[in-house]
């Protein structure tokens, strides 16, 4: 992380691996709700597809088995 | 903006308003946006016939749309250098020929991959090329008085919804979706020839100088800028955190109006609706948005830019509140009403931004940036809404995100640099500068 001070003096810019600390918030925080929102959407589908059909094994679709494997929390 | 009438030896550039070319260019590209854009507006009314014809699924048919807003956003930077670089006039003959070849081919498909791969991916990459490099376009026509010419251009977004939808409905009850999709493709391209034809890049291309140029405002190039130079200012432009903060502000502004632009017609038939009245909802919106796209520029190159935005994405932002109310009945068009307010308002201060940031600089590789993230705002904002009624039975968490976007732009708004000063070295004096050095060294 490197802080710098820009051209006026009066505002200190905070940047991590070159991007402004505040850009980076907005996409890491939306790309978390994102992700969470996909793989929640995933695994109640692949729940209630089980539910329709009553088998033991559902099959998923790819979308759905990357959403819920790239979602530390599902 | 006017001058003292008796410094200035050009009588004429001290006014607001007079006549210019400039004029001119603002109307051929406010005729290309809408033309341009009529078929992704009017996307809604092919997904019947498409369903009909082929069985495919409604969220199959859907995924077009997203896959092409998304092939725009991504594709938008790289089309804006093009702009910049070969000028705006290849740019948008490029693209319409682009075009034509994703609306014929989108005409014969047959299988859904082929619809994606050619609605998606050619129409989504057509669009950013002839789209992208119009605002850059527009502003090396203005020295002085953008506003008045942004406003009028982004006035015309809100046009293009109104006419497009009705037009390709008429169209497809008529010829059927394949020829609608040939006929709006060979039209739209001989309007956007016709336009492209009368379209200049500089004022220089008509020995013109830009409007509101004044006797001893220092002289801009006629020519297309030098690589070199370019690349050394796209340089500049990244190492501000403006030019990325200016993104993700766009990206929260599209998350804010999405939600509510794509949700809101299911929300009002659950609320007791007819389709009909609720699709009126939208076109509300669209017709209230005009007023304040056509005023925002003006009013922040006035105001003071970052106060009049971040008021914007406020009155985007608010009158959602009133959707959480347990009876909806009555209410949805006082929201349509004012939620057009701060929708319209939401995007108009960027151009002024750039310029008051980056002066005279070619504008296409940061302004493509942005709409980068307008572009995937548009697509999550647009997504989040299935997944949060599939989750919780209702929209009140996409309408939370929706509110909290807004109000985060406008944090974020504030937070920006003063944009009292240039936060990139001047794009004249090193202009004139590299010009005299190459006449003296002989190079270009």
């Amino acid at each position: 992380m490197s802080q710098t001070l820009s051209g006026s003096g009066a505002k200190i810019e905070m940047r991590v691996y070159g991007f402004p600390i505040q850009f980076l918030l907005i996409f890491v925080l939306s790309a978390i709700i994102v992700l969470y929102l996909a793989a929640a959407t995933a695994t109640s589908r692949i729940e209630a597809r089980g539910r329709d059909i009553e088998v033991s094994s559902v099959d998923s679709y790819k979308w759905e088995e990357a959403a819920i494997w790239a979602c530390p929390l599902h | 903006m006017s001058a003292d009438k008796t410094k200035s030896p050009v009588p004429n550039t001290q006014r607001t308003l007079y006549w210019h070319y400039a004029w001119v260019i603002v109307v051929i590209i406010a005729g290309m946006q809408i033309v341009g854009t009529s078929i992704r507006m009017g996307f809604g009314v092919f997904i019947q016939p498409l369903e009909d014809q082929f069985d495919w699924s409604q969220n199959g048919i859907g995924f077009a749309y997203a896959l092409s807003s998304i092939v725009s956003a991504a594709v938008s930077p790289i089309t804006g250098n093009l702009g910049d670089r070969f000028g705006a006039k290849k740019s948008m003959i490029m693209g319409a020929a682009v075009f034509l070849l994703g609306m014929v081919l989108t005409a014969f498909v047959t299988q859904l991959w082929h619809f994606w791969l050619t609605y998606g991916v050619v129409l989504g990459i057509a669009q950013a090329i002839f789209l992208v490099p119009l605002i850059p376009a527009a502003m090396i026509w203005f020295r002085r008085h953008l506003g008045l010419a942004m406003g009028l251009i982004m006035a015309s977004w809100g046009v293009g919804p109104a006419l497009a939808t009705p037009l390709i409905a008429l169209s497809i009850d008529k010829l059927g979706w394949k020829m609608s999709f040939i006929v709006i493709g060979v039209v739209s391209t001989a309007l956007m020839l016709v336009m492209i034809s009368i379209f200049r890049n500089r004022p220089g291309d008509m020995s013109l100088k830009a409007y509101g140029t004044l006797h001893d405002d220092p002289p801009l190039s006629d020519e297309l800028p030098p690589v070199k130079l370019l690349r050394e200012f796209s340089g500049h432009m990244k190492k501000t955190t403006a030019y990325y903060n200016m993104s993700s502000i766009h990206f929260l502004g599209c998350i804010g109006h999405a939600v509510i632009l794509v949700w809101i017609i299911p929300m009002a038939t659950d609320g007791g609706l007819s389709l009909v009245t609720a699709s009126f909802i939208v076109t509300v919106m669209s017709v209230v948005s005009i007023a304040t796209r056509l005023t925002t520029p003006v009013l922040c190159e006035r105001f003071g830019v970052r106060s009049v935005m971040s008021i914007f994405y406020v009155l985007q932002g608010a009158p959602v509140l009133i959707l959480f109310m347990p009876d909806l009945t009555g209410v949805f068009f006082i929201f349509a009403i004012t939620f057009g307010v701060g929708y319209g308002g939401e995007t108009g201060g960027f151009p002024i931004l750039n310029r008051k940031y980056f002066g005279h600089a070619p504008m296409g590789g940061a302004h493509g940036f942005q709409m980068l993230g307008a572009g995937i705002g548009m697509a999550v904002g647009g997504w989040i809404g299935g997944p949060v009624f599939d989750l919780f039975g209702s929209y009140n968490w996409a309408l939370a995100v929706s509110i909290v976007a807004s109000v985060g732009g406008a944090v974020s708004i504030v937070m920006l640099e003063n944009p009292a000063n240039l936060l990139i070295p001047d794009w004249q004096k090193a202009e004139q500068e590299y010009t005299e050095t190459a006449s003296v060294t002989g190079t270009e």
